[in-house]
């Protein structure tokens, strides 16, 4: 029987499930996200201003941005013309109950006395870079070109559902995330929406509406040790050390990834819909054969590994799809 | 009307059963069919192919508790017919998309038992289907039986794409271990 005979044999099935699937959504056992409006489809950032009690008086001024994606240098605040060219990757960390995004918000304004950001759906937490409590050496998440620190061990302090800066220097050496209840990694809501109030000098108010578009990024999380089971660390553990010794002459190489790297300071992988950063070559232990292999990611129900290769003197990045049948079983 | 007054129609051989059918189901049945066939006409087609093959499947067939489900089979097999016949380069793509995950449930054929007679195969199907919690089937018959993009699903449920990506993929593994488990060949 071919996939298609599959598809047209479900007609079989019990009535009755048709029936049920035919109506509304069965209530939700946990919670669901609420959809928090279109999204620009290809931009990963959408920044929606909204001015509120009326216009506000001369010399008062915001603007804020935020992000979960890599974007740069993180202290300059992002031009329209840059958020088309954010890369699709999230930092995020996963503790078996809830998972953490990395966000990056950020404000400019005049005669300013405070800016509240208010999370619609879930809540803030934060981490303080050099924590003393994450231990010697703790696990650290650096995502995209510029290797920016997404992670910094697994302690994150909850804040609630409302951040209130008075300074921008308040998020000096302090990571900040949205965070909700999740079942994986992957069990990100589309959208992370956020209200910021601007409260001026003179009283007045100011508020802007943000979402943050998670639609086709590419999470690289850390899946953490806190409330995640020792038994799901040694799972991934061997998940990560079968795909890093699968032999690759037995995996498809994706012809269009092959790129000469030679000379340059990064490789973009492409991982389905999301890109994996290679970069530091110079600082990478690559085997006898002359592969260096970062590990593998998962888009679309498909395996793919990055893999660097020396060859006559060259440095080429390419990538490698992982056939189904030599997919990782438990 | 009440769907058990409609059936009587058709028992009775009474052409109002047509259009208190259309009058009912119409549009969530061209809905469906356009889902699947990607265009008005050809969904109003399937949809009157589905009257046709009503009045000609009642009697002996009489469904009385699940008219729509009924209804709604028709329509899918027509359109998905349609499809397939006219192989339609746009909704080729999405039919290759939906065969493709549907390939993944297969069990492997050097795990051959026994072959699935259709009896056998709804068996299997409604088998795995009770294992899922309401939440999961609805999302698995979503995208299989009515064949929705994966977008609707999550719009629907409420749930990120990924999410609902990730939900099919695993059950689309725990139908091909269901197979294999019970030993079906497909």
């Amino acid at each position: 029987m071919k996939g298609y005979e599959l598809l047209q044999e479900m007609e079989q099935i019990d009535p009755g499930y048709v029936l049920e699937a035919a109506g509304d959504p069965p209530a939700p056992r946990k919670r669901r996200w609420a959809p928090w409006g279109a999204a620009a489809a290809c931009l990963c950032v959408v920044l929606l201003l909204a001015l509120w009690g009326g216009r506000p008086q001369e010399g008062n001024r915001f603007s804020v941005t935020a992000y979960a994606l890599e974007a740069g240098d993180p202290a300059q605040p992002l031009e329209a013309s840059r958020l088309v060219e954010a890369q699709d990757v999230i930092g995020s960390y996963f503790d078996g109950e809830t998972l953490y995004i990395n966000l990056c918000l950020k404000y400019e304004g005049e005669n300013l006395q405070s800016v509240d950001f208010i999370a619609k759906e879930g809540s803030f937490a934060k981490q303080i870079i050099g924590d003393p409590r994450a231990g010697e050496n703790p696990p650290q998440l650096y995502v995209g070109a510029d290797s920016r620190l997404a992670v910094y061990g697994d302690v994150f302090e909850p804040i609630g559902d409302t951040l209130t800066l008075r300074d921008q220097t308040d998020l000096d050496g302090v990571l900040l995330f949205w965070c909700g209840p999740a079942e994986d990694t992957m069990d990100h809501p589309d959208s992370i929406g956020i209200k910021a109030v601007a409260t001026f000098r003179d009283g007045q108010t100011q508020a802007a509406d943000l979402s943050v578009d998670l639609t086709g990024s590419t999470g690289m999380g850390i899946a953490g040790c806190g409330k995640t089971s020792e038994e799901d660390i040694a799972r991934w553990n061997a998940q990560f050390d079968y795909y890093t010794t699968l032999p690759l002459e037995d995996c498809e190489l994706l012809e269009d990834s092959v790129e000469d790297v030679t000379g340059k300071e990064v490789y973009e992988a492409r991982i389905g819909t999301g890109i994996s950063f290679l970069r530091d070559f110079d600082m990478l232990e690559f085997d006898e054969n002359g592969v260096y292999r970062s590990g593998y990611g998962e888009d679309g129900g498909e395996v793919y590994m990055p893999v660097l290769k020396k060859e006559e003197g060259r440095l080429y990045g390419m990538v490698y799809r992982v056939p189904e049948e030599l997919r990782y079983k438990d | 009307m009440e769907d058990e007054k409609i059936v009587e129609l058709y028992m009775g051989r009474d052409e109002a059963a047509i259009g208190a059918t259309a009058e009912k189901y119409g549009p969530r049945l061209r809905s469906l069919s356009f889902g699947i066939v990607g265009d008005w006409q050809a969904a109003e087609e399937c949809e009157n192919g589905t009257y046709l093959a009503a009045w000609e499947a009642i009697p002996p067939h009489e469904p009385r508790g699940y008219l729509y489900a009924f209804l709604a089979r028709i329509t899918r097999h027509l359109s998905l017919n349609v499809c397939r016949d006219r192989a339609r380069l746009k909704r080729g793509a999405f039919l290759q998309e939906l065969t493709a995950e549907m390939e993944q449930c297969l069990p492997a054929p050097d795990d051959l038992e026994r072959r699935l007679d259709q009896l056998t195969l709804r068996q299997a199907l409604d088998g795995f289907l009770g294992t899922l919690t309401p939440e999961k089937r609805y999302v698995f018959l979503r995208r299989y039986w009515y064949m929705d993009p994966i977008a609707d699903i999550a719009r629907r449920c409420g749930f990120s794409q990924s999410k609902v990506k990730t939900m099919l993929l695993r059950m689309r593994r725990g139908l091909k271990e269901y197979f294999e488990q019970e030993g079906y060949d497909l």
